[in-house]
């Protein structure tokens, strides 16, 4: 117990070192050297002890436990060595018992004194080491102390911070509100009360600290408040942390509440049912569809659930390439042009419907669709169609009637040499033709939308087949030359009849949008696959605006002045339609003011694919 | 005794035309409008060729074609398919008709087709 308790004591001192010794002998040495030079003044054994016994203390002091006790040998060996060696004057008695009590007052206060220092110096550096801060203050709030930690944040030397209020000039300061909230602390410590609260102070250079602080009274042992100790954290990281989590999550609430709505009307929409919705993956399965689906569909909403129900297996066939195309534009945008399609109905029906998709945000093979029926519209359309087809037969009929009856009456009057008649007759026929090859327009179009038009492939000469068309239509024009550039060795498979056509269409819309020139050139170029042919005028040209819209049905070019051209605006339309079915493409070049260019290619083995798959081959 | 030829066409405008017309290039003419009474009439008839439309109302042309093909009386006359449709050639060919006639037609068409079947008309025409 004793080498626990002495070791306890030797904790407090310095490590052993010479230094220690050396203080040790030093300090008895000075105490010996000072009470000679004090000989001549005061002269007796009382002074000897009185001596060695301050420079025990001094040695403690200056170098701890271990010192005091070197001391206290040298000093203990002294007085016997000198009481041995010489009479000490007027001190008499046991000098045995004198060096014992001697011995003992020394060591204690030896003790004493090094715990003193030692503890001191301990709690000080605890507290330097301490990561808050540490402030001992006066109660009317002057620095009396601080730790190192606050020294090198606030970067101050103690010599500059000891003796200033808490108030004073610093290179920080407190915003207002927080100079009252340290006064009231302040107050509080008086009265005896621990006080906690936020600080945030300012740095000259901007920098901002949040301290986390508690100010606690010390007392006196009659309870008077002696100083008051302030001991803070650093919170910046922290008050930083939340207000990025506060700004954070109130982005977060927004984004929420954003989604929230958005998805209440997406909700909206699927549930108002005015469109089917569903939800598939890529590979066909529908997920999820609303009542509107279902209803038009004749499926339930339990095969749904039971993943029974694939977008593609209810496709017919003929529309599985449409369904490719719109997966191919959905990995490349991320979503499909709307396309009509059909789907097969439970009961077999065919259900037409339009058909929007997009890929669900996130995801790279689940998609969201809208499904609308179209059944009324392709009725309607397929009864307009059906009534252009009946309407154009039914003025066919009279027409060929009509026909047979000029060309019998042309007869009897060329027979009867009756010119002035002849010419008139000539007259009617000219828009006898016209005529028929309106209603020939009408028809082929109602032949389209009902997906009747067929093609008749030949082994065709093209150059033939040009010669026959620029000669037929040179025969009935006087103002423009046509020409004919370029040629083509080899033959391809058309069909010649609806090749004509397309070129004596491009042939009169040339000449008829070109009324003050009087050129017409016929290009041709082949590639070893293609064939290339372009009709060129100098006429009135194209709009840019109306360029991509001249293939459409119905349209019709304007000129400068809303000047229109006569026709149904079917040519183009139908020129378009033959020249995708020959599988080929039909383009403008064209400047207004300057003349136009229609141009098409097609392949000269004639579009297998498209027979193939739409008549059996 | 000019050659016969029957022409059945349920419009009464057309029918009318290509009368006249058939006997002004020369024959004699069969006018008749119901596809039903074709095969009958024909062998009572029996005309050197039938100018046939292919829509008939009540009965396809081309169903009158086999018809008359089929019976060992008519199976000899020349069918000739006329239509609007673009088409006729290759219908009239399935049908198993000898010939097509598009309308409308030109009279020169016409002239030079019969002419294929029946070498010429035994009288000229008159004028």
């Amino acid at each position: 117990m004793f080498t626990g308790v002495f070791s306890q004591f030797l904790a407090f001192t310095p490590r052993r070192s010479v230094t220690t010794y050396v203080i040790g002998i030093l300090c008895v040495a000075l105490g010996l050297f000072l009470r000679w030079a004090f000989i001549p003044l005061i002269h007796s054994a009382t002074h000897l002890y009185l001596f060695l016994y301050v420079a025990i203390l001094v040695s403690s002091f200056v170098g701890g436990l271990r010192a005091g006790i070197v001391s206290l040998v040298l000093s203990f060996f002294y007085i016997l060595f000198a009481t041995l060696t010489q009479p000490l004057g007027d001190l008499d008695g046991s000098m045995e018992l004198r060096l014992t009590i001697f011995s003992t007052i020394s060591l204690l206060s030896s003790y004493i004194l090094s715990y003193i220092k030692n503890s001191y110096h301990f709690s000080m550096s605890v507290l330097n080491n301490l990561h808050s801060f540490v402030a001992i203050l006066t109660p009317s709030g002057r620095f009396v102390d601080v730790n190192q930690s606050l020294l090198d944040t606030f970067g101050v030397s103690r010599h500059y911070i000891i003796g200033k209020s808490i108030f004073g000039n610093f290179p920080w300061k407190f915003p207002t509100a927080v100079s009252q909230q340290l006064k009231r602390a302040l107050a509080d410590a008086n009265r005896g009360r621990s006080s906690r609260l936020d600080l945030k102070v300012v740095f000259s250079s901007q920098d901002v600290l949040f301290l986390d602080c508690q100010f606690a009274p010390v007392f006196d042992t009659q309870h008077n408040v002696v100083s008051v100790v302030v001991s803070a954290s650093d919170i910046t990281s922290r008050v930083n942390a939340e207000r990025d989590v506060n700004k954070l999550n109130q982005s977060l609430q927004q984004k929420l509440s954003e989604l929230n709505r958005s998805e209440l009307k997406f909700k909206r929409l699927v549930s108002s049912n005015l469109i089917g919705v569903i939800v598939a993956t890529l590979d066909g399965q529908i997920v999820e569809a609303n009542e509107a689906f279902t209803a038009m569909t004749g499926y339930s909403q339990a095969e749904i659930e039971q993943g029974k129900l694939n977008w593609s297996a209810i496709t017919p066939d003929e529309f599985k390439e449409a369904d490719q195309r719109a997966l191919t534009q959905l990995r490349d945008h991320r979503e499909a042009q709307p396309y009509e399609k059909e789907y097969l109905r439970k009961d077999g029906e065919r259900l037409p419907i339009l058909l929007g998709i997009a890929l669900i945000e996130g995801s790279e093979d689940k998609c969201v669709a809208f499904v609308v029926d179209i059944t009324a519209r392709k009725r309607l359309e397929k009864r307009k169609d059906e009534f252009i087809g009946l309407a154009s037969h039914e003025l066919k009929t009279p027409l060929t009637s009509i026909k047979v009856f000029t060309q019998l009456m042309e007869r009897s009057l060329a027979t009867a040499k009756d010119e002035k008649n002849l010419s008139y007759l000539l007259k009617i026929e000219k828009q006898i033709s016209r005529l028929s090859s309106l209603v020939e327009d009408l028809l082929d179009v109602s032949k389209i939308e009902a997906g009747k038009l067929s093609l008749n492939y030949e082994r065709v000469d093209l150059n033939q087949l040009v010669d026959n068309s620029v000669s037929a239509i040179q025969a009935i024009t006087e103002d423009h030359q046509l020409t004919i550039e370029g040629e083509i060795r080899e033959t391809a498979w058309v069909d010649p009849y609806r090749l004509e056509q397309v070129l004596t269409n491009l042939l009169t819309n040339a000449i008829k949008y070109s009324p003050k020139a009087s050129q017409v050139v016929v290009q041709m170029e082949e590639t070893p696959t293609e064939i290339q042919m372009r009709v060129t005028d100098f006429g009135v040209g194209i709009p840019d605006s109306q360029q991509t819209r001249v293939f459409e049905k119905f349209f019709r070019a304007q000129g400068k002045n809303r000047h229109s051209f006569p026709g149904l605006g079917l040519g183009l339309y139908l020129s378009k339609q033959i020249i995708d079915r020959h599988g080929g493409s039909i383009w403008l070049q064209s400047q207004e003011g300057k003349g136009s260019t229609f141009g098409f290619t097609i392949p000269k083995k004639g579009n297998v694919y498209y027979e193939k798959h739409h008549y059996g081959g | 005794m000019k050659n016969i030829i029957m022409v059945v066409d349920d419009d009464p405008g057309i029918l009318e035309a290509l009368e006249i017309v058939v006997s002004e290039i020369g024959y004699d003419v069969v006018p008749v409008s119901d596809a039903h009474v074709v095969v009958e009439e024909a062998s009572k008839a029996m005309p050197h060729l039938i100018l046939l439309d292919m829509f008939l109302s009540g009965m396809d042309g081309r169903d009158v074609t086999k018809a008359l093909k089929l019976n060992p009386a008519t199976k000899d006359i020349p069918v000739i398919l006329m239509s609007a449709d673009a088409r006729v050639p290759e219908k009239s060919v399935e049908a198993g008709a000898d010939g097509y006639l598009k309308k409308p037609f030109d009279l020169e068409v016409l002239e030079h087709l019969l002419s294929r079947f029946i070498l010429q008309p035994k009288v000229t025409p008159s004028t």
